[in-house]
């Protein structure tokens, strides 16, 4: 899985957000707010990927155990899922 | 058929524009340029039947259409040129801009009236509904557009933005500074989000800058004199003259 091209992430003050524009904004109008470790997981999801892939990347970056991990990495793509951003 | 082509500067970029009908000569009036432009908008029946899908009423005039049109074309466009769309009441006194934002049918408009009747003179409509921002190191400009909503009012000035202030409405009045991140999404949700990826990652990194160098407020008002006090003495930090 991939993130769909035309996402855009930007930050201020530790604050992120993300927008669709071009086809993966036909599909997605709003906006997603978000912290750091979220817009990381989504940076790497420029390449396509798989969630134990980003499990693995996140415990890299970031001390934390793997159980919590592949809890947030599922939360989000789920949430990028349904928003219809992830492209299979 | 294209039957007219006009030459326009907005916000400091000069571009021209050829269409069917005259709608846009009639309500571009005084944005006119004799400069060569940057670019060229051609407005099809293709791009009109566009407008009227996403209009919010199926029975606009061509013209009406037309002129929607070309400022979408101009937004893509102004976009990697540093300029964006700000859904906003725009307002200058002493030489500085403030913006009032809301959703659509809040009170913009109602509450940059209130200024104009505290302050008379001393306050000039930059823009009533969609001005231009030129955002960069130094500070953010914005711009009158012939695009200026239902009440027509704005003129073709610039000012420096002093502030922003996102209005809700309330039975009593109170006003807050909002932080840098929370007014990162606030100001996303008022600014015109264009369909092209790249000028989409031209405007972020935009208001991500609007968002950490110009102050931001949050409102709540009602009608009325005190609410214009309230916000004119927080957002300008000045006392107003007797």
């Amino acid at each position: 899985m991939k993130l769909k091209d035309g996402v855009i992430i930007t930050s201020a003050n530790g604050e992120y957000v993300a927008v669709a524009a071009g086809d993966a904004g036909r599909v997605f109008n709003g906006m997603i707010r978000m912290n750091k470790t979220a817009a990381f997981i989504m940076e790497n999801m420029r390449e396509d990927t798989d969630e134990a892939g980003l499990v693995e990347a996140l415990c890299g970056k970031y001390d934390v155990d793997a159980e919590t991990a592949r809890k947030n990495v599922k939360i989000i793509v789920d949430r990028l899922r349904s928003a219809g951003l992830i492209g299979e | 058929m294209q039957n007219y082509y006009g030459k326009y500067e907005l916000a400091g970029i000069p571009v021209a524009v050829s269409c069917r009908t005259g709608f846009i000569k009639r309500h571009c009036a005084g944005f006119e340029t004799d400069a060569d432009p940057w670019e060229t908008f051609i407005i099809t029946a293709k791009d009109v039947e566009y407008e009227r899908k996403y209009a919010d009423r199926p029975d606009y005039p061509d013209g009406y259409l037309e002129y929607l049109s070309f400022y979408r074309k101009y937004c893509e466009s102004a976009a990697r040129d540093g300029v964006l769309l700000f859904h906003s009441s725009a307002i200058a006194v002493d030489g500085k801009a403030y913006l009032f934002t809301a959703p659509s049918g809040t009170g913009k408009s109602t509450h940059t009236r209130l200024w104009r009747e505290m302050l008379g003179a001393d306050a000039v409509m930059v823009n009533d509904d969609k001005p231009l921002l030129r955002v960069k190191d130094g500070g953010t400009i914005v711009y009158g557009t012939p695009w200026m909503g239902k009440h027509g009012l704005g003129s073709n000035i610039s000012a420096p933005v002093d502030g922003i202030c996102f209005i809700e409405r309330s039975k009593t009045n109170s006003i807050e500074r909002i932080e840098v991140g929370q007014a990162l999404p606030v100001l996303l949700s008022q600014t015109y989000r264009p369909h092209d990826p790249t000028a989409m990652a031209c405007v972020l990194p935009m208001v991500a800058k609007m968002a950490r160098d110009i102050p931001v407020w949050k409102l709540r008002c009602n009608i009325s004199a005190e609410a214009a006090q309230l916000s004119y003495t927080t957002l300008t930090g000045k006392e107003l003259k007797k």
